[in-house]
């Protein structure tokens, strides 16, 4: 192990104040001025999606023939993004990855954020958004059910599945803390609030032995749901048979993009957290390293996705098909955005095969926002320039966005960031239990191979 | 050791509030469904006032006039058809010429400006509904619009709800009334059956979306 | 619920004037338009919503009648023979009526204009009677009158000194009379008939040759060699419908060995007609004497130098010699033809009538009548402007002509037109000349007039009325009885007077029989004996090589651009600006739509270093506009063709300042080809709306085409794109009561009448400019236009695209919904309100025939428009995709009607609303087990294909294969399309730098 998982052998006392500090210390003016601007950016987000449902989505720049574009590319990418979080806490647990520790619920947080932002669009990009329940089967005096053969009814069972799995395992694993947070509140308000959400946590061994049998289980049920997820929203453009959606190897493609922009998310928010909590001992190089070869793996299942496509595009001999991977993606209108995805998801990551690279901090959060933009750019390479060149040159038009498109996409990061800083002031964004959990077994490991303790303080 | 913050039924309470949580949100996706299911909400059973106090039990059942008498375009047409204020002078230019009830028809008949009635049963206007099919095929009246010779008020007594309509429009023997495609059919095995059923034009466009939406 | 009985109140033909039908009511589909919205909305409020239930009665009225009309029956509707009159020439129709409001115009198959088809402006006709913006009273310098009074007060004056008329050309006997009572009454009256597309030359041409002005009558169902002049007899010539029908009688080949016409044609840029000729030869305007000269030396065996000096020079005058040595051989070995268009001047008229002489062709394939228009008899607007200039003119009454916006300017009317002491105004709606007017009358519509009009071939067809004057108006008719001496003229006693005098029982019976014709039969003018009257010199003046104005043998005027004017194949001369399905119609070749352009070919326009979409200043015959550009391939060099119609200041909110007025551009001696003084960019850009940007086929064999050559060696050619691929899908269950549709490209002009009679039948909505540059146009059924070979000498092919109603169809199985449907009779249903606007059936459909309401387009229709739409369709709400439906609702009641028999639906029962008004006859539709109809045998035609069979969607809609007719002489090449990559150069109408 080259980087430790903990500098130092904080005792437990030392780990509360700190972890749980967080949430008691009083805010500055920084914090204030980034409440002031996620606030605004939010308010903006929710006055255009007003304005949207009034006028109609006409107000959007999509056409036929391109039917899809903005609100369905950040559906795709918030999901996508979303996807890290429970891969972190639930796959990387399964496999006792011990790194994943202090950074777990952090990013399940970010899961949350995300997804919330991504369950805006498949309602509001509707025509009708107040028939969306017509995608939920239930027994109607229309006597008529959801078409299972279509993607989207699937879409809104995975993403609501998903949501609410995360939502639970990550309230779950807060249990313990949020009873900390209750002992250890100041102010008797916080203790009531603190209290109520701990559900009355007491520290017993039998608590925590059924803690732990609820937490696997339902760590076993997040799992293959992030394989799911995105496997189900692939399905929404494999299933058509637009040239660049038509393609088998969409879901596994899209769960590596899933996965490799989530991990990108993780660096860049991870990065500024742990400057501005002074955190560098509890989330030290070794995690940042470790998603950076995360990255660097689904890096490459992405880059292979591409090389599939194109081969496969040119192997079926379709015109239409060759014509859109070696013509209008290229050459086409929005070509900006297939160059974007093809350098950001394709080149940048390749620099993580250097070490230096993997442990630069600057480095590696210039490189997670670079491959964040290159997968909204891939997901409008997919979505956008497609649709743009389909079978009937006589249809072929162009696309491009509205202010109200670009208005919503910020909206929702702004969103998203509000969330995100009121998850930070509000709740311990690192387990305190967990590692609590594993600076004594580091203890323990030190005590039997005392040979190693020294290189742990290196 | 903190100083304890809850009582000891606390517990109790909670589980009790969680109880009621999950409930709630139940009855927010059953009550709705039921609720549409309700005359108040089909608009059954409503009497409506109109114009002129009509009372069909008079007519219908005291004289014994025909549904078509006045309803005449019913056979013709899609729409059944409210009687020109023609054909109520037609017979109460001789009976009844001075009654106070009929002052709006007169008024009307002679200023030349319709009754203006009110709509008893409403179909929204993506529904196409064709009176004169129906009854040629021996629909009679109130399969649909009730006894209505016992009302002194007209109101709807069926739902007018989809289902409510494809409950005959599914089943095919009711459906095409006295053609009997399914005749010697039932001696048949029900595979042939279905697939006689299924390739016969008049009863395979009942339940089409088509045959009503377009 | 029925629509009818809430339309009552629309259709009440109500006695009271102070009810017009409709203007008090809101029509049923407003209520239906609502109803869809309070359903959204009460779902949307209480978060449920079963359709049938989930809101609240309205106060929803039932009006029935007050008296009993044995003919009507609410919810039946009534078609009336009546006709459209345009410059003169009447085609008989039958209007579709809804409880008395008139929704849909057909053809009137007794009709010989029509034979059951219409034109464009036939189908608009409809929506021009709803026009908001229509005058609703008399005006009196600008204040209100009582039109009545005015009318007596004509009517009460004798001898008017001075007293002029304009009118359009007229061919109404009932008018002929009241000209001639008014001659009687006001000696010295003139009139003088005038329309921007006058036919003067035509008659002036045979009046040149054979003594006296002639209407030809063609027969192009016994002509086997076309020539065509100019001449786009297909779509824009008085008899195009009923022409296109006897063209495509000899054009479609049935089989292989079958045999078909050959056509040639001459013309400076593309048209219906030229985009069908095996031979299209692209020349300037004014080169077209040339032409002819030449064509006539060939067929009299002349060597045609003389005619065409320049042509030894020049690969130019190369292709023209060869294109008229083979047009001759073909006119002289076959049953030959000569038309030359109404654009041309009288000498090439007279030398058409010399070559027609000479080949044989007068007697058998064209034959002569008297004009149907009594305009030769009349001045024409040069005679009123001199008058008028010279200060003769007291009182002027104008009817319908619009001289202050069509005049050329050199005429000077817009000068001395306000100088006239009385100037008196009429037509259904205010405009650029009423303004300049003392009194304006508001005419009648003619679906709210009595009248008669002749058609081309002299059939004298009946105008009746068919919904209560929505506004106080008075017939061109009436005013001019009025100017007659009748107080109170009446249309509808004066056609009664002449046509049924009788008034016993069978007098009537026999009016009634007549009407419901729409014509009185055998009034068709008879033959004349067209012998030629020409001296030598005259025919040698003719035959020699033109002088000045026509600029002279090919290859002079090099450099100089010369200017061609056409009108608009949307908004004609400017009449129709106010009709938004015209406004947003597809012109054939550049797919333009709200507005007008200089199109010129791709070498003109690198002369002048312009690219579509850039803004050029133009400056001929004393006036300049500027107009942006619009490079369209087929175009002759040389050469900038401008649509008229456009630019105008006072045709109100629709039609106002759109596009460009080319008319100032216009001079009287030259009306239609004129050198440009000057063309110079501006440096601005217009984005122009169009709605096809991508004219080439990039070798996907979308549209199959193949020369009579190449279909006989192999009849098989189209197989690729109808064997069916080999599939992993189950083999489904297929209903034998199947319908389809065919359409043979071979006979489809483009002329665009399918796609205004399915935005009438269909209630589909117009965009605006704005939505259609974004690609929301809405048209169910839109006229796709490939193009094949070089940009120069292009080969067009029409294929109309709507709803293929796949058996496999890629949007049915992704809505989440179940919105979108097959149906067991084989249609691929579309359920609007079914329907939450995933958009994903949009983007699954490789046709992209889909169209989504992006916003409330019926919210932004004018009530009174609203008053045409068709109560059996839905009207769509925001954010629900709609589609061709194959007509659906004319297929549901046939059913109806078919079971309340107790009987099958019969062949031929149900008729599209594409099918019946196409004028060529190139759509045929019907159940796939009625084995003797059209539909079924053309699908069996060697040439047939499915578009994007391929993809194994398994369409239900079949194209006959493009089959052209070379002659031997010009051998064509049909070669792998020269395709143009993205980006590339070959894509006219792509604007620059789109893809970059």
């Amino acid at each position: 192990m080259s980087e430790p998982l903990l500098i130092g052998r904080p005792s437990d006392a030392a780990l509360g104040d700190e972890l749980l500090g967080t949430t008691w210390r009083a805010g500055g003016a920084g914090w204030k001025i980034a409440f002031a601007i996620t606030g605004a950016l939010t308010a903006l987000l929710f006055a255009l999606i007003t304005y949207t449902v009034v006028k109609g989505i006409g107000v959007w720049g999509t056409n036929i023939p391109v039917g899809w574009a903005f609100a369905i590319i950040n559906f795709v990418w918030w999901i996508g993004i979303g996807h890290a979080g429970t891969f972190i806490s639930a796959i990387l647990y399964l496999f006792e990855q011990g790194w994943r520790t202090s950074i777990n619920r952090f990013s399940e947080a970010m899961t949350l954020c995300a997804v919330l932002q991504a369950a805006i669009f498949p309602v509001l990009h509707l025509g009708r958004p107040w028939f969306a329940y017509w995608l939920f089967p239930y027994p109607s005096v229309m006597e008529v059910w959801p078409q299972t053969k279509s993607a989207l009814p699937w879409d809104a069972a995975a993403v609501s599945t998903y949501f609410t799995v995360s939502l639970l395992f990550w309230y779950l694993g807060l249990l313990p803390d949020l009873a900390s947070l209750r002992d250890s509140a100041p102010t008797r308000r916080r203790r009531v609030i603190y209290g109520l959400l701990a559900l009355g946590w007491n520290g017993k061994a039998v608590t925590w032995r059924h803690y732990k049998a609820v937490y696997l289980v339902l760590a076993g049920l997040a799992a293959p749901l992030v394989l799911s997820v995105h496997s189900v929203v692939s399905s929404d453009f494999a299933i058509a048979l637009v040239p660049g959606w038509h393609s088998t190897i969409f879901p596994p493609y899209f769960v590596a993009g899933a996965i490799f922009s989530g991990f990108a998310m993780v660096i860049t928010l991870v990065i500024p957290v742990r400057r501005v909590f002074g955190l560098h001992h509890v989330i030290t190089r070794k995690h940042l390293e470790n998603c950076a070869k995360l990255i660097l793996v689904t890096g490459w299942i992405v880059a292979y996705g591409y090389m599939i496509e194109w081969f496969l595009d040119w192997y079926s001999g379709d015109r239409a098909e060759m014509y859109q991977a070696f013509v209008a993606r290229p050459f086409g209108p929005n070509k900006i955005v297939f160059y974007l995805s093809m350098i950001c998801n394709v080149g940048v990551p390749q620099i993580f095969w250097w070490t230096r690279a993997r442990t630069s901090v600057w480095v590696l959060w210039i490189a997670s926002l670079l491959i964040n933009v290159g997968m909204w750019s891939e997901r409008m390479m997919i979505i956008v320039q497609s649709l743009q060149r389909e079978y009937l040159p006589s249809q072929w038009g162009d696309y491009s966005p509205t202010w109200v498109d670009i208005g919503i996409l910020i909206g929702t990061i702004g969103f998203f960031a509000l969330l995100f800083l009121a998850f930070l002031r509000l709740l311990p964004f690192i387990s305190l239990s967990e590692m609590r959990e594993m600076a004594h077994e580091l203890v323990k490991h030190d005590r039997r191979t005392p040979a190693h303790g020294e290189r742990h303080d290196g | 050791m903190t100083p304890r913050l809850y009582p000891p039924w606390s517990n109790l309470v909670y589980r009790g509030a969680l109880v009621l949580l999950f409930a709630g949100a139940a009855s927010l996706v059953i009550v709705p469904m039921l609720y549409v299911r309700t005359p108040y909400n089909t608009s059954q059973f409503q009497p409506w006032s109109q114009p002129v106090e009509f009372d069909h039990r008079h007519h219908v059942r005291d004289d014994g006039i025909e549904c078509l008498y006045c309803h005449s375009s019913a056979e013709r047409s899609a729409s059944a058809g409210v009687p020109p204020t023609a054909v109520c002078m037609g017979c109460h230019s001789q009976v009844w010429q001075q009654s106070p009830l009929l002052e709006v028809v007169r008024r009307s008949y002679f200023s030349g400006q319709p009754i203006s009635w009110r709509r008893v049963h409403q179909l929204p206007g993506f529904v196409y509904f064709d009176h004169s099919v129906h009854i040629a095929h021996g629909f009679p009246c109130e399969r649909c619009h009730g006894d209505v010779g016992r009302m002194a008020r007209v109101t709807q007594v069926a739902p007018l709800t989809m289902n409510w309509c494809l409950d005959c429009h599914r089943d095919f023997q009711a459906g095409v009334g006295s053609e009997r495609v399914t005749d010697n059919a039932w001696t048949s095995s029900m595979r042939m059956l279905f697939k006689r059923v299924a390739s016969d034009r008049r009863v395979t466009l009942l339940t089409t979306c088509t045959t009503c939406h377009r | 619920m029925n629509r009818s009985d809430r339309s009552l109140p629309l259709a009440a033909v109500d006695p009271d004037p102070e009810f017009p039908p409709g203007v008090d009511q809101p029509p049923a589909e407003l209520d239906r338009r609502r109803m869809i919205q309070l359903l959204a909305a009460g779902a949307a409020l209480a978060g449920l919503g079963p359709i049938a239930g989930c809101m609240k009665k309205p106060s929803d009225r039932i009006m029935p009648r007050v008296d009993q009309r044995p003919e009507l029956t609410p919810g039946v509707a009534l078609d009336y023979a009546t006709a459209t009159v345009m410059d003169g020439y009447a085609t008989g129709v039958l209007v579709t009526t809804h409880e008395a409001r008139p929704t849909k115009v057909e053809g009137n198959p007794d009709h010989p204009a029509s034979l059951g088809a219409t034109s464009v402006f036939d189908q608009a006709s409809v929506l021009q009677l709803y026009d908001p913006d229509r005058a609703t009273g008399a005006l009196d310098r600008g204040t209100p009158a009582e039109l009545a009074t005015l009318v007596r007060q004509i009517a009460g004056r004798e001898r008017i000194e001075g007293l002029w008329f304009l009118l359009h050309p007229q061919s109404s006997p009932l008018i002929e009379d009241a000209i001639a009572r008014i001659r009687a009454r006001h000696p010295g009256a003139r009139f003088a008939f005038d329309t921007p597309v006058s036919r003067r030359a035509v008659f002036e041409g045979s009046r040149l040759v054979f003594g006296r002005p002639l209407e030809p009558q063609y027969r192009f169902d016994r002509t086997d060699a076309i020539v065509a002049l100019d001449a786009d007899f297909l779509a824009a010539m008085p008899n195009a419908v009923r022409w296109s029908r006897d063209f495509a009688a000899r054009r479609r080949i049935a089989a292989p060995q079958a045999d078909m016409s050959r056509l040639y044609v001459a013309e400076p840029h593309p048209t219906p007609t030229g985009s069908l000729a095996d031979h299209a030869l692209a020349v300037r305007g004014s080169e077209l004497r040339a032409i002819a000269a030449a064509l006539l030396a060939a067929v009299e065996g002349r060597a045609i130098e003389r005619a065409l000096p320049a042509a030894s020079a020049g690969a130019e005058g190369e292709g023209a010699r060869r294109w008229i040595a083979a047009a001759a051989r073909d006119l002289r070995t076959r049953r030959g033809l000569v038309v030359v268009g109404d654009r041309q001047p009288r000498e090439v008229h007279a030398l058409g009538h010399l070559i027609n002489q000479a080949i044989g062709a007068v007697g058998s394939t064209v034959v002569f009548t008297r004009p149907a228009v009594i305009e030769p008899l009349g001045d024409d607007l040069a005679a009123l402007a001199a008058a008028l200039a010279a200060g003769r003119v007291q009182t002027l009454v104008i009817a319908e002509a619009n001289p202050l916006y069509t005049a050329p300017p050199d005429l000077g009317v817009a000068v001395h037109l306000p100088r006239v002491p009385e100037r008196i105004y009429a037509d259904l709606a205010e405009n650029e000349t009423s303004r300049a007017c003392h009194w304006f009358l508001p005419l009648a519509h003619a679906m709210e007039s009595w009248g008669d009009a002749r058609g081309y071939d002299g059939t004298v067809t009946f105008i009746q009325p068919l919904i209560q004057p929505l506004h106080a108006g008075i017939t061109l008719l009436e005013l001019l009885s009025a100017f007659a001496g009748d107080p109170e003229p009446d249309g509808h006693r004066a056609v009664r007077a002449r046509y049924a005098p009788g008034t016993g029982d069978e007098a009537t019976a026999a009016w009634q029989a007549a009407l419901q014709r729409g014509l009185v039969t055998g009034s068709a003018f008879a033959l004349e004996v067209a012998a030629v009257r020409l001296g030598d010199a005259e025919r040698a003046t003719l035959a020699a090589p033109p002088g000045d104005p026509a600029p002279g043998p090919m290859g002079q005027m090099r450099g100089q651009i010369e200017l061609v004017f056409e009108p608009s194949p949307a908004v004609y001369d400017g009449r129709f600006s106010a009709i938004p399905w015209l406004q947003e119609l597809p012109k054939p070749f550049d797919k333009l739509t709200w507005g007008n352009a200089a199109r010129m070919s791709r070498a003109t326009a690198a002369q002048l270093g312009v690219g579509d979409h850039d803004v050029v200043r133009i400056v001929a015959g004393g006036g300049a506009v500027t107009v942006p550009v619009l490079i369209l391939p087929g175009h002759v060099d040389r050469c900038v063709s401008l649509e008229l119609g456009y630019g105008r200041w006072a045709a109100g909110p629709v039609g106002d300042g759109v596009g460009s007025n080319v008319y100032s551009l216009r001079t009287s001696d030259r009306p239609w080809f004129a050198p440009a003084a000057g063309i110079a960019a501006t440096g601005e850009r217009h984005r122009l709306a169009i709605t096809q940007e991508h004219q080439r086929q990039h070798g996907r064999q979308i549209a199959l085409e193949a020369t009579l050559d190449e279909y006989r060696r192999d009849p098989d050619f189209t197989r690729e794109r109808w064997q069916s691929e080999p599939t992993m899908l189950a083999p489904q269950f297929e209903s034998f009561f199947h319908w389809g549709m065919t359409i043979d490209t071979t006979i489809c002009s483009g002329c665009n009448a399918c796609v205004i009679a399915c935005q009438a039948e269909n209630n589909v909505p117009t965009v605006g400019a704005d939505q259609v540059r974004r690609n929301r146009e809405m048209h169910w059924l839109r006229i796709d236009l490939y193009r094949e070979g070089g940009d120069d000498d292009p080969r067009f092919i029409h294929q109309p695209m709507l709803c293929q109603h796949c058996a496999n169809a890629p949007c049915e199985y992704v809505c989440p919904t179940y919105a979108t449907q097959h149906s067991p009779d084989g249609l691929n249903e579309m359920i609007y309100n079914r329907c939450i606007g995933t958009r994903f059936c949009s983007n699954n459909c490789p046709y992209k025939v889909r169209r989504f309401n992006w916003f409330d387009f019926t919210e932004d229709t004018a009530r009174t428009r609203q008053l045409q739409y068709n109560p059996n369709v839905t009207v769509r709400s925001r954010g629900v995709m709609e589609k061709c439906t194959y007509c659906v609702q004319r297929i549901r009641a046939a059913d109806i009607a078919a079971r309340k028999q107790r009987r099958d639906i019969r062949p031929g029962e149900v008729v599209t609303a594409c099918q019946q008004v196409c004028p060529t006859g190139a759509i045929q539709f019907g159940r796939l087990d009625h084995d003797r109809t059209l539909n079924v045998q053309w699908r069996g035609e060697h040439r047939h294909y499915a578009v994007l069979n391929q993809l194994g969607t398994r369409p239900s809609t079949v194209y006959l294969a493009k089959i052209w007719n070379p002659s031997s002489d010009l051998p064509v090449r049909l070669d792998e399309d020269t395709g143009a990559t993205e980006g590339g150069a070959q894509d006219p109408a792509k604007p620059p730098g789109a893809e970059r």
